[in-house]
């Protein structure tokens, strides 16, 4: 099935809006195909993305721009799963995820 | 997840976040999505069973905000469009959807569209300062 998800780009625009993404080590947790990641991991100094379906975290790793695969990782995990190291993340973006 | 347990997983993640650091929340709510055709709405999607868990997420974040962990800082509602090539596209794609549906008359008008269809759904973006 073909479907495009927010053509125009307004949730992304939402997001830059709300908070400053540039050098933060961000946490992204429900990053699913990767669709919010493109536009915020250029900005950030590191992003660490999960989401607990494995086929949209092997797509978003399929999709990953050489530029960004230096700073970008991608794991499979639920909210609940997730294991990061305390106060390790400047910002932490909850996309859906809960 | 539970209520309770939303707030056990926002309590670790947040446990990742620096002092100062910002928590970026965006969330899908109410009113329910609409499906549209050159802009004009057919008829909305049921988000009944779907808008409470979306809420139990936002009533965890605002459970720290109230004891004093996280500060509102902003907030944004916006709408976007999912759009779809036909209506048959549009009516298969809901219909994976574990907590929305579409009521069944509006999916028999929908999937009989041969040319593009949209969904309009509405989100909420807000952010948060970890206050401590």
């Amino acid at each position: 099935m073909t479907r495009v998800v927010d053509a125009e780009g307004a949730h992304l625009d939402a997001v830059l809006r709300a908070a400053d993404f540039r050098g933060r080590r961000v946490l992204e947790v429900g990053s699913g195909e990767g669709r919010l990641t493109w536009g915020i991991a250029p900005l950030a100094a590191s992003v660490l993305a999960f989401d607990p379906d494995a086929e949209y975290v092997a797509q978003a790793r399929a999709d990953c721009p050489d530029e960004l695969r230096q700073k970008v990782r991608f794991e499979v995990a639920s909210a609940d799963e997730i294991e990061v190291q305390r106060q390790s993340v400047d910002l932490v973006f909850f996309s859906w995820s809960l | 997840m539970e209520p309770e347990g939303v707030v056990d997983v926002l309590r670790k993640l947040l446990q990742a976040l620096i002092p100062g650091g910002v928590v970026v929340d965006l969330t899908a709510v109410p009113p329910n999505a609409q499906v549209e055709v050159d802009g004009a709405v057919l008829g909305e999607l049921d988000g009944s069973a779907f808008f409470p868990r979306a809420e139990e997420a936002t009533a965890g974040l605002h459970s720290f905000a109230h004891g004093g962990l996280l500060l509102l800082e902003g907030e944004e509602r916006l709408s976007i469009l999912v759009g779809y090539p036909s209506g048959r596209d549009a009516v298969d794609d809901v219909a994976e959807r574990t907590y929305t549906r579409m009521p069944a008359e509006l999916a028999r008008r929908v999937e009989t569209i041969a040319g593009p269809v949209a969904i309009r759904e509405h989100s909420l973006v807000r952010r948060f300062r970890k206050v401590a």
